[in-house]
């Protein structure tokens, strides 16, 4: 028999890096990530193809999957209202994804 | 005499504006921006580097601060999530070496001496990867600095702040005493530099250039430490225990508007003997002596203390003591914004002796009563039971606007409570 883990350890697997944020944004409901959820965050680890990931950009906080498209890093949504914004030396990765929770009770 | 340059290699890791700084990671919108701490009391208590920039100090009121400041961003202290950066930092620190002494909240000493080879990498970059990793997963600072000694590593941090790194190895010693002022360093108080002073010693080489049995002649046991620290002996261990034994517990709280009701403010002071009696007894401690003291409308702090005839970590006995001192400390017609106490000369419950005229009877009873009260205190909280005498202070202990609460504490999760929350740091801002 292997040993459990507990609820903690699985959702927050890095505990000294994971940070929480509220979502806000119908811009990944395609996701299945909703306004009013909560998205446990890595921070310092590098965003891979694909990563749902927390960045600041203009001032603002957005959640958005990350893109290499033609080579540049990309923040895209997959609700076509949001426009794809381009990485450039202003914009500040805060944290990767790694679990998101909508608690009811 | 040693020649290596490094005999030894310790760092001292120090969070640069640790509170203010917290503030600006949890909130990005702060960063770059002069931001203060200390809302609830008034005062500044920590001031991010844009404020310092501005003048603005620690321990300067609210008021003047503003007027330094207009734009001045002023928050309530928010304890619970600088400790969870506290704790990370300190945990960050173990992954390159278990010799962590957490020396306060935001600083900490660690012994690296040894680990180039697990690491695969000179000291310098070991301080350097710690540096980053708290950056990275934190988003805060610290200034690190490297040597061979506790007190050089101390040097070495102040050098290069806000997120510096300095090394004094062997070689450079002399380079570097030869510009700090004697009285700027660790362990030398204001006496021991006037001390030195007056033996024409203004500058730590000079100090440290003093043959020992000049030193030996001069000063005591400490103070002969620093002079070996300084010229690279390292006799300062890094204490590595978790710090269970305090040396004393101190509580204090100011209440708003100040009181002249000797009832209320006596109630004040019974609610921090209480506080303080709970710290001792969760690390098993027992004081000896207690310190009472109140401060007055206009910030004058007058105390009073006695000696503890039995060790004790209870209110049922200690407050009787309070009282007395209480009753020949309190002016009528005089206004009172805080009070305090201090239990100093503590020792580690179990090895006391009743002594000769107690009655061992009360002794037990008094224990039990209180293992109770602390159990009760875990399931609801403290204050479940306190002292009758402390009923006043129990509502309305602080005229506070919810202005004055951090955001963590006014937003909760579903599922979390007022007293209970979870142990991460929540962005105060919303993913858009």
């Amino acid at each position: 028999m292997g040993d459990t883990l507990s609820f903690e350890e699985w959702l927050v697997p890095h505990k000294e890096a994971s940070w929480l944020i509220h979502v806000s944004t119908e811009a990944m409901s395609s996701d299945g990530i909703l306004p009013g959820d909560i998205a446990i965050l890595e921070r310092g680890r590098d965003p891979r193809q694909g990563d749902i990931v927390i960045a600041r950009v203009d001032e603002q906080t957005v959640i958005r999957r990350y893109e290499i498209q033609n080579g540049h890093p990309t923040l895209v949504s997959t609700n076509p209202a949001f426009p794809v914004l381009y990485f450039d030396e202003r914009t500040e990765l805060l944290g990767v994804v790694a679990t998101i929770i909508r608690k009811y009770k | 005499m040693i020649t290596r340059s490094w005999p030894r290699a310790l760092l001292h890791i120090d969070a640069d504006a640790f509170f203010a700084s917290v503030e600006q990671a949890i909130n990005p919108a702060l960063k770059g921006k002069p931001v203060v701490t200390g809302k609830e009391r008034n005062i500044v208590a920590a001031a991010s580097y844009e404020a310092k920039a501005l003048g603005i100090k620690r321990g300067v009121t609210l008021w003047d601060a503003k007027k330094m400041c207009p734009g001045l961003i002023v928050l309530p202290t928010d304890y619970e999530t600088v400790s969870i950066f506290s704790k990370r930092m300190f945990e960050i620190m173990r992954r390159y070496t278990p010799t962590v002494e957490e020396y306060s909240i935001d600083e900490a000493f660690l012994d690296i001496t040894g680990l180039r080879r697990l690491h695969h990498a000179s000291y310098r970059t070991i301080a350097e990867r710690v540096q980053n990793d708290i950056r990275r997963e934190l988003g805060i600072t610290v200034s690190v600095g490297l040597s061979v000694s506790k007190v050089l590593t101390k040097i070495a941090s102040e050098l290069n702040k806000p997120a510096g790194f300095m090394a004094i190895s062997m070689r450079d010693i002399e380079t570097v005493l030869k510009t700090i002022p004697a009285e700027a360093v660790w362990n030398v108080g204001p006496n021991t530099a006037e001390l030195l002073r007056r033996h024409g010693m203004h500058t730590a080489l000079q100090f440290a250039k003093q043959p020992r049995e000049a030193v030996a002649r001069l000063l005591t046991k400490p103070g002969i430490e620093v002079w070996q620290e300084l010229n690279g002996e390292s006799v300062m261990p890094v204490i590595v225990e978790e710090k269970t034994s305090y040396q004393s517990i101190s509580k204090t709280k100011t209440f708003t508007p100040p009181s002249d009701e000797k009832s209320f403010v006596f109630a004040q002071l019974v609610k921090n003997i209480e506080n303080a009696c709970i710290k001792a007894r969760r690390y098993n401690q027992l004081a000896t002596k207690i310190v009472i003291f109140l401060k007055r409308s206009d910030h004058r702090t007058f105390g009073l203390e006695a000696h503890i005839a039995k060790p004790s970590a209870f209110p049922l006995e200690l407050i009787p003591i309070a009282k007395q001192l209480f009753e020949s400390l309190f002016l009528s017609n005089t206004r009172y914004r805080a009070t305090g106490t201090i239990l100093c000369d503590l020792t580690t419950a179990g090895l006391i002796q009743p002594t000769l005229f107690e009655d061992p009877n009360k002794i037990v009873k008094i224990k039990s009563v209180y293992s109770a009260v602390d159990e009760l205190k875990e399931k609801y909280g403290k204050h479940t039971i306190h002292q009758a005498s402390s009923l006043y202070a129990q509502k309305t202990q602080h005229l506070t606007s919810r202005r004055d609460v951090p955001n963590r504490k006014l937003n909760l999760l579903k599922g979390e409570t007022k007293r209970r929350r979870l142990p991460l740091p929540f962005l105060q801002t919303e993913a858009g």
